[in-house]
Order: C-alpha cells, then structure tokens, then sequence
C-alpha cells in the first residue's frame, strides 16, 4: 500500500501530512510522539483476459490497518510529509470495516471492524516493532469482539459468544517475551451486560457502555481482571449512538429527534452538555479532550462547552484529541496540469 | 472505500495462465507438511504420522533442521556418522512415513551457531559447510545407511536446498547498496554458492538424487528492478536467483516456488501466484530446458497471523484448496504441490485442522484429492 503515501519526507517540521487520494479513515489516535490512523478499503483487483477474451477477470479483497506519521519536538507538527503503513490485515472473508482503535501513550490495539467473521485484534508493538496478535479466531463460532481498550499494562476487551454470553478478556501483550507464545496473565470474567456492538468502550481505568441505547442510560464503572467493579447508571435524553470512555468518566453521542448531541458524563453521576446540533458531528476523544467536526469547523473542549479552534478547508471525515492537542483530516481536491487529485491531509492544532 | 490496484505486477498477469498448454496429463502429486513432525519423538511421533497419514496424502515436506541436527561442529562433517549428529528424530521419522507409504521431500536449513558469526538461525551459512551438511543428509537418506542399531533406513530422493532465501526470516542479509544506491542481490550470490557446493556433495552421495534449488518465498517479485536496499532486508526476488545460479553454473534438477496468493487460486495476479507462475518458465529453461517446479508451500490461512496478514473463511479455504491442486494439474512443469500445514498454531493458520486437532472443511476436501494422486511421479 506504499502507493497511497505521499509527500516527500522532510528534516524540518511539516505542518501538515497527507495521503493521495480519499482514504477510508476508521479512526485516528495521537500519542505523545505520533499521529496513528485506522484506515479501511476494499480492493477491486481488474485484469484483462488472455486472447482478447470478453471481460475482465476480477476478484475483491479488503484491507485494514494503521499508518503512522511521527511528530516534531512540540508535538504540534508533523516530522515529517508522509504517512509510513505499520500494520496490514487483509481478507477476503469479508469487510473489514468499522474498525477502532484504542491507545495509551506508547502502544495501541486495533480492533479490526467486520461481521463476516469474528475481527482480528493486533497490539502494536514490542520494542523491536512486533505486533502481538491478541485475538484472531476463524470460526464460525468464534466470540466476537464488541469493544475495549487499553487499561494501564493490560489490555480489555469484551466479547459476545455464540450464545449471547458476554466476558471481559484481560491479557498483557506488551509483558509477553515471545509475541506468538500464550499469554499466561490471560484471565477471562463472565459479564451480566449486554452492551450493543461498539456501545462499550474501555480507557486507562474507565469502562462504559449501554445496553440499553434507546433508553438512553450509560454505565460507568472501573474494569478489572474480574469484571468491572459497581457501576454507576447515567441518563441521556435520546438514543445513544456512540460512546467512549474518558479520564473521570465517558463521553456519548445521542439523538432526539432532529438534535445531536455530545454529552461529558461522570460517576457523580452527572452529564455536562458539549455540543448540540442537527447534523452528525465527528467525534474524537482522548485524554480529557473531545474534539468534534462540525461540518467543516473543528471544536474542542476540555471540560464546558465545545469552541472552535479551526475551519477545515475540505470535508473532514475523522479527527481525534489527546490533551491540549487536536488532530483533524481534510478530504481535499487540486487541480493539477493532468486534472484534478484528491488528497486527505491531516492537521494539528491546539485545543481551546 | 474502494480503490484500485495498480502496479508492474497488473501485466499480463492471468494472461499467462490461459495461455497454458493443456496438462501432458501425468498431474501434479498432492501432499501436506506437518511442522510439528520434528518436535516430537517416540509414540507421540507415531501418533502423529498416523494423523498425517489420515489425510491421504502421498506426499510430504520435512524440515531438517540442521542446527538441531548438528548443534556443534562436525569434524568429519560429510560422515553421517560424525558424532556431533544427532538424527535420532529424522530417522524415525523417515521410517516412520515409509511405513506409511508417504514420501518425502527434505528441506534443510536453520544455520547453527557455530556457523555464523552471530549464532543466527537465519545467518547466510558458509556455503562449504552447508553443502557438507546436504551431502551428509543425501548419504544417510540415500537406502544404503543403517543406524547405529543396524536399522536399515529408507531412500529419499527429494532434497531441498534451505528454505525462503529469498525473505529475511529464514537468510541474512538479503541485499546492500551498491554504486548509485544500486540494489545489489547479495542472497543471491551466497545461496548460489550454497546450492553449487550442496548439488556437489549430494550428487557424491546419492546419484539418484533430485536437489530442488530455489525454494523461493511469496516475496521479491519476478525481479529486483527499481528496489532500494535500505535496511538490507528488502527481499531478493526469484529472478535474481534463478540469474546467479545460471551465472555459477549450478545443475539444480528442479526449482521449488512458495505460493500464497491473495485472492482465488486462478485469479491471484500478484506474483508469485497461479496466473503469473508460469513468468518463470523462460528463466528456469535457461538452467535446464523444461524444468520441473514444484510447489513445496501453498496455503490459505483461515484467521489472522502476523506472518501472511491475509485470511479467507474456513468454507473458502476448502474451496480454494480443492482449486489449488486442479490448477496444479493443469499447470505442465508443477510436478509436485504441498500444502502447508497439517495444524493451526498461534503462527500459522492454514491448516487442516484447527489448534484443537478439530477438522476445517478443507480436510475433506484435501482427503477427497491426494489419495488418487499417488501413482503420479515427480521424475
């Protein structure tokens, strides 16, 4: 996939770094030295048949994975113009689409998207740069991956099984001295939630989700090996859609009616607006932040009410925060002597 | 999102399959390799073989690992006899697959310590050493060598030169920068070396015997233009090897190629595949006029591994594999194909049967084709 990467590679800092063409932005994590982003495509393979033979031959295959571009020394600019592709997972069982990623400071897990079989889930990296493959089961059978995330040296991850059951699946990828060998700190706990498919999330000691996402409640508690401990319910008005889970709590996306809305929730219980509107916004969360694509104007907040720190100059379909920093991508279009090309170009920005 | 391939690769790729002869109509053995086999020993071993054997197949692929075989240095190092040897495991295992009726093709490769300057496995050996090590392995598997308990062991004509030198995982280093950041193919030049000196040592040791040179991995492409050596892991590619062995002179009797296509069987255009195997044709006529190829590694994992990074469903791979080996037929040079592996392990997920022994659709499937294979012959 080096052909998607552009952009010439720099010794300076460059405010910006863009893929040719659109890609299909999954989800994007900045970490202290580095912007990582989840991408998704399917992949048309054409070929012309032999002889002059009507039709061409074609089959289809899709791929996920991450690309990552480092930072400057502020943290506040690329070190360089191109993105580098880390992790590929490619299949042609079905899509891979719908994917998350999850992410401390150092390391990240890919939560590969898909329902024709169970999603793979790759951590990334030891040291020397190995992924360690933390799930990855072909059966039919196999339980399936609903959510989760990272959680101080462990990584969590809740699973719904064939027969509906729900278990939170704790290991530690990065103690692991041989990447292919079996996790011994492995422990699994039997869960009395439902949460719908993406509607729980996990995040440096915090876990949230919602199974009932109509009624609009949201359980906060603390995830551990043996489960999460007492949960505390929080009331949204609306359908719940999203959610994520963030320093002091969660952070969800509902709809009533006509209305959007992004809701900073916390164990007291309490929920604290961040943004209202009558267009699906973009959201990204990290670190106490949340960022949120408003059309083309990127909103941030730390804590109150969502502002604006910048005007994309191109659809935005992906952003994310981690602190004081905002990251953003702008699906763009230049006109060059051989016609138009598009690129997507991520951006970084402070948050207000 | 969809997007389009492109690349060199696109070029007449499936043309090349289509433009096929017809089968000459003797068909391609089918076999499958079983990793584990040189793990194991005693009746653990037997049972094992006896679960190989279930298959059907005629045919299988063992890894000789020759840092196991040989953990110190020789001193009589073309004696099979030499002390430092340990084949304890291989000699049960080849008795215990002529037991069976299964043959087999042997891989040898695993560079032990006292061969390379940094101890590893996958250090480019001397080649002098490695072809003494071939040499003794073709005279203890040759039918004329007993153990030390007066066991006669059986013939094995079918002999590997290493495995994948052209990836980093299995021989270092692949290339360095020449003149003008000029890729310069340096596992090429020293598996070349390797080869001449093992086809010398073999063919001293067993007349009859087939040294399969090559065993490229799915990596490299056809050829190495406009490659950067960068990191001296960039893969040599099949031409580059084919092209040195031509240069050295060295009389391989077949050429062994890994396929693990991405996509169906007949319509996997990145090489190395089905469709574009046949771009090979040209440069292997110029070792040898019609030179065989065997396919000693083919797959389709069936979830995810850091090592193929592609997987299909378990009723595709079933599908898939039953293609594999009707294109193996159709395909005239490919005198043998091996699908890799019996067993799922957290490495590799192509097998038959998954990590707990239970059995993928594929099984069936291979157990319904291997066994009718079995009069065809690779000679």
């Amino acid at each position: 996939m080096s052909l998607l990467v552009s952009g010439a590679a720099s010794a300076t800092a460059a405010p910006a770094a863009s893929f040719s063409g659109w890609i299909g932005i999954a989800d994007a994590r900045l970490q202290r030295d580095r912007l990582v982003v989840l991408d998704q495509a399917t992949l048309r393979v054409r070929e012309p048949r032999a002889g002059g033979a009507r039709g061409p031959v074609a089959f289809t295959y899709h791929r996920t994975g991450t690309f990552e571009v480092g930072l400057n020394r502020t943290r506040l600019r690329f070190d360089r113009a191109a993105f580098t592709e880390r992790l590929a997972i490619r299949s042609s069982a079905g899509s891979l689409a719908g994917g998350r990623l999850a992410a401390d400071d150092e390391d990240y897990l890919v939560i590969a998207g898909g329902r024709a079989v169970a999603p793979p889930v790759v951590w990334c990296c030891t040291p020397d740069g190995t992924e360690v493959v933390v799930e990855s089961d072909g059966r039919a059978d196999a339980p399936r991956v609903i959510g989760g995330g990272i959680d101080g040296d462990r990584v969590r991850l809740v699973l719904r099984g064939a027969d509906g059951s729900v278990i939170l699946r704790s290991s530690a990828p990065g103690r692991l001295a041989d990447a292919d060998a079996p996790d011994g700190s492995r422990t699994d706990a039997v869960l009395g939630i439902n949460p719908g498919d993406g509607l729980v999330d996990i995040d440096r000691g915090r876990m949230v989700w919602s199974d009932d996402p109509d009624g609009g409640v949201v359980w906060i508690a603390v995830p551990s090996d043996a489960g999460p401990g007492p949960a505390v319910a929080v009331g949204v008005p609306g359908t719940v859609h999203r959610l994520w889970a963030a320093a002091g709590g969660g952070v969800v996306l509902t709809r009533q009616g006509l209305v959007w809305r992004v809701y900073r929730l916390t164990p007291a219980p309490s929920r604290r607006l961040v943004w209202a509107g009558r267009q699906r916004p973009v959201v990204g969360v990290g670190n106490g932040s949340v960022a949120i694509a408003e059309g083309r104007r990127i909103l941030t907040s730390r804590g109150g009410r969502a502002r604006r720190v910048a005007t994309a100059r191109g659809p935005v379909p992906a952003l994310t925060a981690d602190g004081d920093r905002v990251a953003w991508f702008e699906r763009m279009r230049r006109r060059e002597r051989n016609g138009w090309t598009r690129r997507t170009v991520a951006r970084l920005g402070r948050v207000r | 999102m969809t997007r389009r391939v492109t690349g060199r690769w696109r070029t007449g790729a499936v043309c090349a399959l289509l433009a096929l002869a017809p089968a000459s109509g003797a068909g391609a053995v089918a076999g499958i390799q079983d990793d584990r086999l040189p793990n194991l020993s005693g009746a653990e071993l037997q049972e094992r073989l006896g679960l190989l054997a279930g298959t059907g197949t005629p045919l299988t692929r063992v890894d000789v690992l020759w840092r196991r075989v040989a953990p110190t240095r020789p001193t009589d190092p073309r004696n099979p006899d030499d002390p430092a040897y340990d084949w304890s495991v291989y000699d049960q295992i080849m008795l215990g697959l002529a037991a069976r009726g299964i043959r087999p093709i042997l891989d040898f490769y695993g560079t032990p310590p006292w061969a390379s300057t940094r101890g590893g496995t996958s250090a480019a050996p001397p080649p002098v050493h490695a072809g003494m090590f071939a040499g003794a392995l073709a005279r203890r598997y040759s039918g004329t060598w007993r153990t030390a308990g007066g066991v006669l062991l059986p013939e094995v004509r079918e002999i590997e030169l290493w495995n994948e030198p052209n990836i980093p995982l299995f021989w270092r280093p692949q290339c360095r920068s020449g003149p003008g950041r000029r890729y310069v193919p340096v596992a090429a030049t020293r598996y070349a070396a390797l080869a001449d000196a093992s086809v010398r040592e073999i063919r001293a040791a067993n007349q009859d015997a087939i040294v399969i040179g090559g065993v490229a991995g799915p990596s490299g492409n056809l050829d190495d233009r406009g490659k950067v050596c960068r990191t001296g892991s960039e893969s040599v590619s099949a031409g580059s090897i084919i092209a040195q062995l031509r240069r050295n002179g060295v009389r391989i009797d077949a050429w062994s190629q890994h396929l693990y296509p991405i996509g169906p069987p007949a319509r996997a255009v990145f090489f190395p595949g089905w469709p574009t195997l046949p771009r090979l044709a040209p440069m292997l006529d110029r070792l040898r006029p019609g030179m065989p190829v065997y396919v000693t590694e083919t797959g389709y994992h069936t979830s995810y591994n850091r090592y193929h990074r592609y997987f299909v469903t378990e009723a595709q791979q079933a599908r898939w594999l039953g293609e594999t080996f009707r294109l193996a037929d159709r395909t005239p040079r490919v005198v043998a194909t091996v699908w890799f592996n019996l067993q799922d392990n957290p490495r590799w997920t192509g097998g038959l049967l998954h990590a707990d022994l239970t059995r993928k659709p594929a099984w069936d499937t291979f157990q319904g084709i291997a066994p009718a294979t079995a009069t065809r012959t690779t000679s």
